[in-house]
């Protein structure tokens, strides 16, 4: 089955209402936009569920802000109702086989509620009730947000709790980024966004009088119109600074060695050349770190590389591999190696063919099975009005990428090894000793990196 | 204010794919199998693939007195069997994983494959062979994957505390896997091949877009040459601590990011040999005790973060309950351990009522259709039951199997499940 006629949909949004905003209404920040109100509907996928996604562009907050929010909406989800109680609802739920999962993506939080397609139109009258007559618990909340907080990679040694750290800076580095008292209790109105996976004309009905009810932003935001505002949104620097963070941990016999580069492309082929390679780099048995580094180095259990999509043509590249503390220089000069081999167009073929087929067919599966991850896809290319049938961009270069002319562009699409930034958390030789003309930035026992980003950052003194 | 909406729809008809229905999924026995433990086909054409499950029936458990000699025997036979058949590592990611009581290895493909996926799983009971130097630094990849797992997830160290406090031992149903690491060595992963991979220790389950007949044909091609063998001793089935026994350590790290309560509870059925005839009460109990426990802990209190739950019933029937919570920020460990036991004990205060059981049925059913959507669940949900060398269950059979559980049986399942015996309890604080 091909990916590109998978991905023709159709889509007519016409709704109008103006303006996003934040509004106080009975003690309860409410979250509603005030735009144009797009209701989009996908192919259904293709494993008997049924879903919904809403949309809410929540516009120059920081991330700590859009973590008070989730918490927010979890706790109106899940904290109960004036007719059913907290455990009432969670016993609805597991019985019928509805899940209900948020997350933020770039400046915008998604609710995709997913059932089985003959109790859905059922599982939507229950987030309409939910939605409106939710019973707001502050101990429910607080514990919600506790939740959204991750560990700090100097416990946990996660290559993932690093990054969403590096993601969250990246999103809040913008200037206008302001935490407003926001409170700790809110309501959801009118999302930007209703994203549909189901051909049952009677969801459809339910789905436009779910929206109906829903409130507009009132009174109208004072931010910008959303189309103006995600111009400026993509045309903020997206980038992070080189050097090295280090967190020094001597009684570790392990070292956490990752890099990461915040890197932007010209156009939707070259983003998915430099997703093939970098996938030719790390990802997988297949790949030149798990070959070299695993299997013929005997270094490192995990290496690995990862391509995460941060919006239109932008992207975190990342290498990582958990190495015996007293090796990471050299594992750390094996890693460049590989990096710098690739970089030269010195790529086998056959494997960069194959990496290819695993992107191709990972795209389609989830294109089929996982709502909100397509959902996220559509507002990168979609976040305007738009009528009639509709391709993403990106899964279009995907399936259509000429393969055997990457190689050769290799030194265009990714970025030189020199513009990563190093994250080394462990035990060994100090970095300061290994690069001793790099910029540095030593982390502290209980500290996000989060400083450290801001002071590589920032010109030297 | 009001909304105008119009919807196009324009589905190109030749990507309309079936809906997933839960379709009857018959476990054919399969006869002509050499002197495998049992070879199952499970035909399925859902997934347009076919899936090999190779389930050796040793495990974790059955360490030698030297812990990770199994997860290392289960590196050396995978890589050994990919190199074995293929000649080339990149085409294809070896999919092994060792479980407490079972070691599986995956191999997947278009059914044409096949003869290639039987091939890679019949290499795995063949003593492995690597290229010179390799096996003896697969070693070394086994001390980084284990000091990762370790620091990655608390949970594994702090479980392993109340498991070697439960039991006296830190040997077979605990580990002593880190203290262990500078002792591995190959002479004894290649003893444990020789004595746990063989024929009668283990089981084969092919599922997917199959003939029977085809999956027949190839099972008597592949190892229709084995011979019935000895079956290895488990001596982890005699462990049982005493009943009355209840320990609480409490420790300090820095490389918690929570406090946390880890509490593992041993409730042996005496009077049962196996596990076999229960495990309609066992899914269904669980379900309901589950329902009760979230309920009191993380529905009507919110004074921990999380909770997570647990539930081993070994295939000697005995059953062991690993919880772990976490308490909020301000709400000290000795509190939430209180609130945790007086729950447990609690349990069933209240009888267990006809509702709950058919709640925890529907619960149970919604599990099996979702577990047929996704081919990793499905996978999952057919080795379950498998590990402990019972015939795999489908969706579709465990739907019949928890229909036909009677309430009364559920009840008497889960009063012994509830009944004081043998507790181990970590309170373990994040060091300030």
């Amino acid at each position: 089955m091909s990916l590109r006629p998978a991905l023709v949909f159709a889509a007519l949004c016409l709704i109008f209402m103006p303006n996003i905003g934040i509004a106080q209404e009975r003690k309860e920040t409410l979250i509603a936009s005030s735009d144009d109100l797009r209701i989009v509907t996908l192919l259904p996928m293709d494993n008997g569920l049924s879903a919904l996604t809403l949309v809410w562009p929540i516009r120059d907050q920081t991330s700590l802000s859009m973590m008070a929010i989730e918490a927010g909406l979890l706790s109106v989800l899940l904290g109960g109702t004036d007719s059913r109680t907290p455990w009432e609802i969670d016993t609805y739920l597991g019985s019928k086989g509805v899940f209900q999962r948020t997350s933020t993506y770039r400046d915008n939080l998604f609710l995709t509620i997913t059932a089985p397609d003959e109790v859905f139109g059922e599982a939507l009258e229950h987030l309409k009730n939910v939605l409106f007559d939710f019973e707001y618990s502050d101990a429910w909340y607080a514990r919600e947000l506790h939740a959204l907080q991750r560990p700090l990679a100097s416990k946990s040694r996660r290559t993932s709790d690093v990054l969403f750290r590096v993601e969250r800076f990246l999103n809040d580095v913008r200037p206008n980024k302001k935490d407003p008292p926001l409170g700790t209790r809110f309501r959801f109105g009118r999302p930007s966004h209703a994203i549909l996976r189901s051909d049952d004309d009677d969801v459809g009905t339910r789905v436009r009088r779910l929206l109906q009810k829903m409130p507009a932003a009132d009174p109208p935001s004072f931010i910008s119109k959303w189309s103006d505002w995600l111009k400026k949104f993509n045309a903020e620097k997206f980038a992070l600074p080189t050097g090295v963070v280090h967190f020094e941990d001597p009684s570790s016999s392990e070292t956490m060695l990752l890099l990461v580069n915040a890197k932007e492309f010209e156009n939707e082929d070259q983003q998915v050349g430099a997703n093939v390679l970098l996938d030719y780099i790390g990802s997988g048995i297949g790949s030149e770190m798990f070959r070299i580094i695993r299997q013929e180095l005997r270094a490192s259990y995990d290496p690995k590389s990862r391509f995460a999509i941060l919006g239109p043509r932008r992207a975190l590249l990342t290498m990582s591999a958990t190495v015996e503390a007293t090796e990471w220089p050299k594992i750390y000069d094996q890693m460049r190696g590989i990096y710098e081999r690739v970089l030269k167009g010195n790529v086998d073929q056959e494997g960069l063919n194959l990496q290819h087929d695993r992107l191709v067919s990972n795209y389609r599966v989830k294109f089929f099975r996982d709502a909100n991850w397509t959902a996220e896809h559509f507002v990168d290319a979609y976040p305007a009005t738009v009528l009639g049938e509709i391709q993403i961009p990106l899964f279009n270069s995907i399936e259509e990428l000429d393969v055997e002319a990457v190689p050769a562009q290799a030194d265009v699409v990714l970025p030189p090894f020199e513009e990563y930034l190093l994250v080394v958390i462990g035990g060994g030789i100090s970095p300061t000793v290994v690069f001793p003309e790099a910029a540095y930035c030593s982390l502290g026992k209980h500290e996000a990196i989060d400083r450290c980003l801001e002071r590589l950052s920032s010109p030297r003194d | 204010m009001g909304i105008l909406v119009s919807l196009i729809l324009a589905l190109v008809t030749m990507l309309v794919v079936p809906a997933t229905t839960v379709s009857a999924q018959d476990v054919i026995p399969i006869e002509d199998r050499g002197g495998l433990h049992s070879a199952y086909v499970v035909p399925r054409d859902r997934f347009e693939r076919v899936d090999v499950q190779l389930i050796v029936l040793s495990g974790n458990y059955d360490d030698p007195n030297l812990s990770g000699i199994a997860h290392l025997t289960e590196h050396l036979a995978a890589f050994s069997a990919d190199r074995t058949v293929l000649r080339r590592a990149r085409e294809r990611d070896v999919n092994a994983l060792i479980f407490d009581v079972a070691t599986v290895y995956t191999n997947s493909g278009a059914p044409e494959e096949i003869e290639t996926l039987l091939q890679l799983s019949r290499a795995v009971l063949d003593r492995p062979d690597l290229p010179p130097g390799f096996a003896e630094s697969e070693i070394k990849i086994l001390h980084r994957e284990t000091l990762l797992r370790e620091r990655n997830s608390p949970n594994r160290w702090l479980r392993r505390r109340a498991l070697k406090n439960l039991f006296g031992s830190s040997y077979g149903r605990a580990n002593n896997v880190i203290e262990d690491l500078p002792r591995l060595n190959l002479e004894d992963a290649y003893k444990f091949h020789e004595i746990h991979y063989v024929p009668s220790n283990v089981s084969l389950i092919i599922s997917g877009d199959i003939e029977p007949d085809e999956a027949a044909k190839m099972v008597a091609k592949y190892f229709g040459d084995t011979d019935v063998s000895a079956v290895p001793e488990k001596p982890w089935h005699d462990q049982k601590p005493d009943k009355s026994l209840r320990t609480v350590e409490e420790l300090s790290s820095d490389r918690l990011s929570d406090d946390t309560v880890a509490l593992v509870k041993f409730v042996d059925f005496e009077d049962r040999a196996t596990s076999i005839d229960l495990q309609g009460e066992f899914f269904l109990a669980t379900t309901v005790l589950n329902n009760r426990i979230w309920k009191a802990l993380f529905f009507e209190d919110t004074s921990l973060v999380d909770v997570s739950v647990d539930w081993f019933f070994s295939k000697v029937a005995d059953v062991e309950l690993s919880l772990a919570a976490y308490p909020m920020p301000g709400v000290d460990l000795h509190s939430a351990l209180a609130l945790v036991e007086e729950t447990l004990s609690g349990l069933l205060d209240e009888p267990i009522t006809r509702e709950e059981i058919e709640q925890a049925r529907r619960e149970e059913n919604v599990y099996a259709e979702n577990a047929s959507r996704r081919t990793t669940d499905f996978l999952r949900y057919l080795r379950n039951v498998a590990m402990d060398g019972f015939a795999p269950v489908t969706p579709t059979g465990n739907q019949r199997l928890i229909e036909s559980t009677s309430d009364e049986d559920v009840i008497r399942f889960a009063r012994k499940l509830v009944e004081p015996a043998a507790t181990s309890i970590v309170l373990a604080s994040t060091e300030k």
